[in-house]
């Protein structure tokens, strides 16, 4: 126990939670729509693309002495292409979206590893902390960068949380009711892109997707609201983030894979949790108890 | 018809010549139709038949390659401010988390504008709607907790949230089990003293004992006068006979034969 106190006066564990208290901040809201607009893929393949933006700005930092070029702006500016790349007509009316996330995703994961690669480029050469995170190397400049990010997304999914709200549920709807639909959708993307560049430090660009799909998707067994559903989230997220960073702290694990495997066990004891209060309360579903009875036993 | 302050102005729909597809393949040709104020319309046709392809082109969702519709005298995307959609329910996601209020609620958007927040008019609207459908005291319920009438109930409210001139129903009985359409017909033609309805369906049976004009639509439209089908018309829309009489549906749809 005074293990865990001492640690909690190092400046770089305070760093860490605020750091996923931030990122939970992100999955609460923008992962509850990932998740209830089906978005997942799109999260992923955003995410993934970033690599070629954090390998660029080590490049970039080493070959021409750019330092100011963070690797956190490599990825927000590769976030926002891939964003900006899914949601253009012209791409969308043409090529398959799955296919145009399964370019992008293995594109930039290729323009990462080469600058990675090159002899001038600095910093790890080794890319586990930038593929699975390390929350414990958040600097207090990442944190700034973080919350200024979280911000944005926070007046932006604000301003606009009817409109996303109609768009996820019925989007023929909303474009009859007057909403601009591939506007809304650049929005979003723009969203989850900003996300992602907010997570990125936590839980790296491989797990990613676990931060924005995990504590929503737990959300939205318990909950019929939207607003609820976000907020639980984030409840879920900062819990959950909180206790893997010290889960990996104390058994010195990886942060991010921690998390991600803490996130997973919640997520399947929910569905535990769920099935078991569907049985009590006698409602139907029982096709939905049962599957859930085999899973637990797994 | 009726002397309801709706019932004035330019007439609800009216389409000229009208054509339209998608990528150059035709699906609706040389359209022509008028819906009069009051009316209760009927239109239907087989899948595949187009129903869809001119319900967006009333909606303005696709521009006709060829001629014109106007609703209450306007463009599509103009005069579509008038007009309560009811889209088919069963194509919603069972797991999204949203009330039946907030489902309502969305039919303000087009009244609401760019303000992010509903004001108390809104919410205003929203309890009449959902009154009107005999729905208030379900709320708070989560949509998935709703029957398939219950559901179609809280789209036809969402729709009157926006105080509309005319109803422009999708399959509304689709997936309902007899007694659950039979009321839902009933209500629509209570709400037929305040205002226009058209719906759409590939189910002739029911449909044609409640409206009160039929247009039967396959890449043509066939229409009559009055709300029967004749034979002609089905064999056209159809291209196979179709057999009305079995459905026991309470008065003929077929005139009476003469031999």
């Amino acid at each position: 126990m005074t293990d865990i106190l001492a640690f909690l006066d190092l400046v770089f564990v305070q760093r860490m939670f605020i750091a996923g208290f931030l990122a939970s901040l992100v999955c609460g809201t923008i992962g509850t729509y990932v998740v209830v607009r089906r978005n997942v893929f799109i999260a992923g393949g955003i995410s993934h693309t970033t690599f070629g933006g954090i390998g660029l700005a080590y490049y970039l930092q080493g070959a021409y002495g750019w330092t100011w070029f963070d690797p956190l702006l490599g990825a927000v500016l590769f976030a926002l292409g891939a964003a900006f790349v899914l949601s253009t007509g012209w791409v969308r009316s043409r090529i398959r979206e799955d296919s145009t996330i399964g370019v992008i995703w293995v594109v930039g994961m290729a323009i990462g590893s080469l600058f990675l690669a090159l002899p001038e480029s600095t910093g790890m050469k080794d890319p586990t902390s930038i593929l699975f995170g390390d929350i414990l190397l958040v600097g207090s400049s990442d944190l700034y960068i973080m919350a200024g990010f979280v911000l944005l997304i926070y007046v932006l999914t604000i301003l606009f949380y009817k409109d996303l709200q109609i768009l996820a549920f019925d989007e023929e709807f909303a474009r009859i009711s007057g909403i601009r639909v591939d506007m809304m959708n650049l929005v979003m993307s723009i969203l989850i892109a900003l996300s992602i560049t907010v997570l990125i430090k936590v839980v790296g660009v491989v797990l990613i997707i676990a931060m924005l799909t995990i504590p929503a998707a737990i959300a939205n067994l318990f909950t019929r609201d939207l607003k609820f559903m976000m907020l639980w989230a984030t409840i879920i997220g900062i819990i959950l983030t909180g206790g893997g960073s010290l889960l990996s702290l104390m058994a010195d694990t990886p942060s991010g894979a921690t998390i991600v495997l803490l996130m997973g066990g919640a997520f399947l004891i929910s569905l535990v949790v769920k099935g078991a209060i569907k049985r009590i309360t006698g409602k139907v579903g029982t096709k939905k108890g049962k599957s859930v009875g085999t899973a637990s036993s797994v | 018809m009726s002397e309801h302050p709706s019932f004035s102005g330019p007439i609800p729909i009216e389409i000229k010549d009208l054509s339209a597809g998608y990528e150059g393949e035709t699906v609706l040709e040389d359209i022509n139709l008028k819906v009069e104020h009051g009316e209760f319309f009927g239109l239907i046709g087989p899948n595949g038949g187009g129903k869809t392809t001119l319900l967006k082109a009333l909606l303005g969702l696709i521009k006709p390659s060829k001629g014109r519709i106007s609703i209450y005298g306007r463009e599509p995307r103009e005069g579509r401010k008038h007009i309560g959609y009811v889209p088919q329910y069963s194509l919603f996601d069972r797991e999204f988390p949203i009330k039946v209020k907030n489902v309502v609620m969305m039919g303000r958007r087009s009244s609401r504008g760019m303000n992010p927040w509903y004001s108390g008019k809104d919410r205003e609207e929203t309890e009449r709607a959902l009154r009107s459908v005999d729905m208030w005291e379900l709320k708070d319920r989560h949509m998935a907790r709703l029957s398939g009438g219950q559901k179609q109930r809280v789209f036809i409210a969402r729709a009157l949230a926006s105080r509309p001139k005319l109803l422009l129903l999708d399959e509304p009985t689709a997936s309902v089990d007899a007694r659950i359409e039979e009321s839902i017909y009933e209500l629509l033609a209570h709400l037929n003293d305040e205002m226009t309805i058209v719906l759409v369906t590939h189910d002739i049976g029911v449909v044609s004992s409640h409206v009160g004009s039929l247009a039967c639509i396959n890449r043509h439209l066939f229409k009559n006068d009055e709300p029967l089908l004749t034979p002609e018309m089905l064999e056209m829309a159809y291209q196979c006979p179709v057999d009305l009489i079995a459905h026991g549906v309470p008065h003929r749809v077929l005139p009476p034969h003469d031999h």
